[in-house]
Parts: C-alpha cells; structure tokens; sequence
C-alpha cells in the first residue's frame, strides 16, 4: 500500500513536469526559439545541446556496461543487462527528442537524405545514432521475448555496441575537428566522449537500479556483487577521467595562445570546481576507499554526485569553446560572454529527464527489466 | 572643417549614383569595351575616369552612361542555377583599413537590403587592437567567402555551398538550424534567424534572393548576388562614403569602390594587402589593406559626422 501510494505521487511529480514541458514545447512550435530561449550568436550551442549530449553519453555508456555480458562473455553480469538496455533506448530516444526541439527547421531533416553531405561529422552523427537505435530496439526486442543467444539478437547486441562507439566518437569529432576553436580541437575529444560515456553509463545503472531494489526491495546478494563489480570500475573510471580533467586543464594554462585564456576564467568558476570536487574527486575518494564502497548507500551518493558532476560538466565542455568569442584579437580585453538558460531552456532540461525517468517507470512496470534468462524461464 | 568634409562627401555619394554604373559595369558587369566604344563621340560634359581591361584609363562622359535606380534589388536566379554561380567570375572584396571611421552606412545599407534586425549584422566593424601599445583601428568584417570554408565542409545537408564564382551562399529552403557552421566558423560571421520575420515576401525564394530571413535557419553576408549578377555593387560597397569598401573580380583583376577603379594585384602588392588570420587555411576572398596613412584619427564610437 505504502509503495503504491509512493509510485502514484512518483508519476504525479513527472507528470506536472513533463505537463509544463509540454506546454512550453507547443509555445516554442508556436512562438519560436527567440522569443524563449537565449539567443546568443557568439554562443550557437546552448543548454540543450549539453543535456543532448548528456543523454547519448548515457545512452551509449549504458551499452558499453551490457556489453559485458553481451560482447564480453560476462555470465554474471546478465541480471541487469535488460535493464541498461532499456534505459539506453530511452535516454538515445530522450537525447534524440530534445535534439529536434534545439533545431531550428527539424522538418529540413529530410535534407539528410536528399543533399547528405559526408564531409560533416554531425551528417555522420545522425547516421550513426539511427543504426544504434535500430539495433537497440531488435536487441531488446529479443531479449525481451527470451532470445538472448540467437544470431540476430547476438548480432544486434554487439552491433550495437561497436556502432555505440563509432556514434560517440564521431560526437566527440564535432568538436574535435573545429580548428576554429583551439579548446575544442583535437584527437582528445572523441575519446573524452568515449570515456564520459562509460562513466555516464556506469553512474546511471548504480543510480537507477539502487533506488529500485531499495524503493521495491529487490535486491539479492547475486546483484550486489555485481554492484560491487561496477563500483570497482567506478572508481577506475573517474580516476582516468580526473585525470584527462586535469591534462585538460593544466595544458590550457599552459597554453600562450589567446583561446586558451578561457581556460584561466574556467578555474575560477563555481562550475569548474563543483565538477571537480563534487562530481569527480568526491565520488572517487568514496570508491576508492574499501569499507565505503562495500555500501550499497555509499555507492547510491557517490553515483549521484557523479551525477550531477555529468550535467555541469557536460556544459562547462560546451562553454569553454565558446565564452570567448573567436577572433581574440578584435580586443586586446578577453571579455568572456555570460550565458544564463532562460527559465524556458531550464524546463526544457528537467522535461527531458522526467521523461527518461517516465519511460523506464513505464520499462520497469510493464516489461520486466530486472529478467535474465533463469528468471524468464521460471 | 568638418563642413569641407560633408560637402565632399554629399558630392561624392551624387557622384556614386551615376558613376556607379560604369564603376561596377567595367568590374562586374558585361565588360568595359562596349561602353567604351559609344564613348568615343562624346567630348562635352563632367568626365570620369575609368579603368579598361587592358589596364588603360580612359576618360568618360558621364552624360552617357545609364542612370540607375539607387540600390533596388534585382532579378535573381532562382532554382538550380543559384548554386552554380555567376560564369567566368570569381569575387572579392577589398576593405582599406585606412578609410574606415566606422561610418556605418555599410552595415545600415546592409540590413535594410537583406531586411534584417538591429541586432543582426551581417557586416560588422569591429574595434581592432593587437596590444596596448599600438594603436586602435576600425576593422569592417562581413563574410570572407573562403575558399575552403570550415562552415560548407561541417553542414551535414549541404544548405552552405561554395559556388563557382566564389560565393558562399546559404539555402533557406535547406538549412536545418543546427548552427554547426556558426561554430565552425573561425570568423564570427553567421547570424542565426531566431526570430519570424516581421515582413512576409511574395518573390519565389532562391539563395540569392534578399527576400526576408526565415526563422529557424542561419544567414550571412552573401556579396549581394542579386546585384552583382546584374553587374552592380554590394549594398554596403556603394554606401561607404568614404570609400574604404572595394568590391571586384580576381579573374579580371580589377576592383573599384563605386568611384576609382584599380588593379587588385597591384594594389594589394603596393599596399601590403593580406588575409585575416589566413592561417586557418580557409582561403578567404577578402583582402585587407593595413590601416597606413588614416584618413581619420581614430575615435571611439565614431559616426558619420
Ligand atoms: S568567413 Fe566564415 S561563414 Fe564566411 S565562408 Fe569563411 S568560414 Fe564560411
Ligand atoms: S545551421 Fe544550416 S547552414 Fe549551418 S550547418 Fe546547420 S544546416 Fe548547415
Ligand atoms: S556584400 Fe552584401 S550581404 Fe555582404 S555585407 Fe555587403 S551588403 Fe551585406
């Protein structure tokens, strides 16, 4: 009784927010982008952007996690394979959704087709993330029947996950091939991607499933081991990801280039510090330490300030390539350009996550998440 | 002194709206000679000077020469054909930084032939100081047009492309609004439409038309295509009173600013001319002749006055 009546006010809560989103998104089709959302030219690429690529990065690191069963071999990671599977679709069909609202003409998009341009990362992008939809969904689909081992499952499984990485990177390429902006450029950013999204994907699975087995009391030893397993390569993975923070940073300073004076700027912000020590050091120093990590709740916190520290991070990666518009030289100040969401963008943002967290409440009501293939057969 | 300054500059601009013709006629438009022949029988009246071809400069009444409308847009291509460009030409725009007093007309003229708003400048003139110990300058910038454009390259539907002539233009009817090309460009030249337009047009919509800029979709400087396919200068050329703005044919090797018109290769090698942060490799066609000899001292937020 106690847990119906929280899983009503639950869907209650998400409700209200997808409802306000919704009514902003019919506003945005009626009034257009620049009457509710910032309208920067020196900052093309805002805050939906950010939780885009918060939401592929998510998509794609939840794929890399059921690649342990399904590409590595790993038996015994197969109880939460379903799980991450489902989550991944909806977080790619979330990202996907908020994409078409930062467009300016969605309805151009069957430009894609009939002028493609292959000399475009983003042409490559959208290539890539429809294939990963399609497999996804035949990956699922099968599992969801009980077919884990056929050849088309197994095949759309592991396609999944290779074109899961092409996607990534080539995401990651949309910066790193933009010579114009020098704290863009480089091989450094498709692997950053690649990295993030592991440890988006990491950080998603211990945050939603913890919260599950604790709201519903489902947790058994065989999926603690696993969470124990994970949190390992937690650690493992904010620690390498510290690091690339760090690289980044330190060659920025040292940089003499005009670009770079952003970085300076970026050390002083609230941001740059609350993903350095709330979103990476701290859950690190959790993880790292044994007797902390062997809790399931100490893992529930490191996940959600990892958590957190994904979402500013995501747009302080965005900002840094743009606060300081190109062409240094026009003033010898280096005014930076303050971005702030409008409220618009903002309910934007929370509508697209509580419209993930819907379609997996949904995913875990009706479609079995929590089934492998010893459960599905009993 | 300043009263010296307009009158010469009133006379100028007068001089501008019939002089144009043969200004922009011998650069862009259907080639000097004919106009030079009809010229001959004509020995009275105000002359002009203008540049052939073949690098002479020759005297022309200017009673002769076809009066034109100030400024009104001309037919433009539609369909295909606008994403070929013009035959044979290859345009480029010469900016002497000397001449600049940022005036404004250019980037006024600008918005109101493209209907653009405020805020929205398609040309702009910026401020320019490499370090505190040299002196300040005004810097107008509109599109480069490279030749190896960062924008065409990353627009994932081909909405940007390169023309033969030079022209970097924009398809409206294509164009995804992901403002990819306003990241990928190193020049800060795209303005995105955020807003709907506050006029509509009936004109039958090709990228070379100035007709108004539709929400959702990005725009830049376009070198006019619809004037210069009719062999007139670009809206900001012909409004700069001070001639700091030249507009040409690298193919044919001549320039002009509405009122002389020069040799390109000469004058950039006598003045030093060069590319803006060339070495992104983008291949700009836009020459910049360094800030020498100023007709102006420069002066914060300086008008046209
Ligand atoms: S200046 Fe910028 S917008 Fe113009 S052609 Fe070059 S890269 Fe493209
Ligand atoms: S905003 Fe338009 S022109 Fe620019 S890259 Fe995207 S589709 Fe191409
Ligand atoms: S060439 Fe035409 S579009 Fe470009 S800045 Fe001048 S007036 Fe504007």
């Amino acid at each position: 009784m106690e847990s119906k009546k929280l899983y009503n006010l639950w869907i209650a809560a998400l409700g209200i927010v997808l409802l306000a989103g919704f009514i902003t998104i019919i506003m945005l089709f009626v009034k257009g982008h620049g009457e509710l959302f910032s309208t920067i030219d020196k900052i093309p690429w805002t805050i939906l952007v950010a939780a885009y690529i918060f939401f592929i990065l998510t998509s794609v690191g939840l794929t890399f996690i059921t690649s342990l069963y399904t590409v590595f071999g790993y038996k015994k990671y197969q109880p939460i394979v379903k799980r991450a599977q489902f989550i991944s679709i909806v977080s790619l069909i979330t990202g996907l959704s908020i994409m078409v609202l930062e467009l300016g003409k969605p309805l151009h998009m069957i430009y894609y087709v009939i002028s493609p341009n292959p000399k475009s990362p983003i042409f490559w992008m959208g290539i890539f993330y429809s294939l990963y939809l399609a497999f996804l969904i035949v990956r699922f689909w099968k599992i969801h029947n009980g077919d884990w081992d056929s050849k088309l499952s197994r095949f759309a499984g592991v396609g999944a996950f290779f074109v899961a990485i092409a996607a990534e990177s080539t995401a990651g390429s949309i910066f790193g091939l933009i010579e114009a902006r020098p704290t863009f450029f480089g091989q450094f950013m498709p692997i950053y991607f690649l990295l993030d999204a592991f440890l988006s994907g990491i950080v998603t699975i211990l945050f939603i499933s913890l919260i599950y087995h604790k709201v519903t009391n489902t947790s058994t030893p065989v999926l603690e081991s696993i969470y124990d397993d994970l949190s390992k390569i937690f650690a493992f993975v904010l620690g390498v990801t510290i690091l690339f923070v760090l690289w980044r940073t330190i060659s920025g300073l040292y940089a003499n280039r005009p670009e770079f004076a952003v970085v300076e700027h970026m050390i002083d912000s609230w941001s740059f510090r609350a993903e350095l020590f709330i979103g990476l050091l701290l859950p690190f120093g959790l993880m790292v330490t044994k007797a902390i990590r062997k809790n399931m709740n100490a893992k529930l916190i490191a996940a959600i300030f990892a958590w957190i520290g994904l979402g500013i991070g995501r747009m302080e990666m965005l900002m840094s390539g743009q606060i300081l518009p190109v062409m240094p030289k026009v003033s010898i100040q280096k005014n930076m350009i303050l971005y702030n969401p409008t409220i618009w963008e903002w309910v934007i943002c929370f509508f697209s996550l509580a419209l993930l967290l819907f379609l997996y409440t949904m995913g875990e009501k009706y479609l079995k998440l929590g089934a492998s293939p010893k459960l599905a057969t009993e | 002194m300043a009263k010296d300054e307009n009158r010469k500059e009133s006379s100028r601009r007068n001089f501008l709206k019939s002089g144009l013709t043969i200004g922009a006629g011998a650069v862009l438009g259907t080639g000097l000679m004919a106009t030079v022949n009809q010229v001959k029988a004509e020995t009275s009246g105000k002359k002009l000077k203008v540049l052939t071809t073949d690098g002479k400069v020759l005297e022309v009444a200017e009673s002769l020469l076809t009066k034109e409308n100030e400024h009104k847009h001309c037919k433009p291509i539609t369909g295909k054909e606008a994403r070929k460009g013009i035959p044979y030409r290859k345009f480029t725009m010469v900016v002497d930084l000397g001449k600049c007093k940022n005036a404004r007309k250019c980037v006024e003229n600008c918005q109101k032939a493209h209907h653009l708003r405020p805020e929205q400048e398609w040309l702009k003139v910026y401020k320019m100081q490499e370090s505190e110990e040299t002196a300040p300058y005004w810097f107008p910038k509109a599109c480069f047009h490279c030749d190896n454009a960062p924008c065409v390259n990353v627009c994932p539907v081909s909405a940007s492309f390169k023309r033969s002539d030079g022209l970097v233009l924009i398809d409206e009817d294509v164009c995804i609004g992901c403002k990819y090309c306003m990241v990928a460009c190193p020049y800060d030249t795209r303005v995105f439409n955020y807003h709907k337009p506050k006029e509509e047009s009936d004109e039958k919509y090709s990228p070379e038309t100035s007709t108004p800029m539709r929400e959702g979709t990005v725009g830049k400087c376009d070198f006019c295509p619809d004037m210069i396919r009719q062999g007139e200068l670009p809206h900001c050329v012909s409004a700069c009173p001070n001639g700091a703005l030249y507009f040409g044919d690298i193919k044919e090797d001549a320039i002009t600013n509405g009122d002389e018109t020069v040799r390109l290769r000469e004058v950039l090698k006598d003045k030093a001319g060069y590319r803006y942060m060339e070495y992104f490799g983008t291949e700009p066609n836009t020459y910049y002749l360094p800030p020498y000899n100023r007709l102006f001292p420069f002066k914060e937020k300086e008008s046209n006055s």
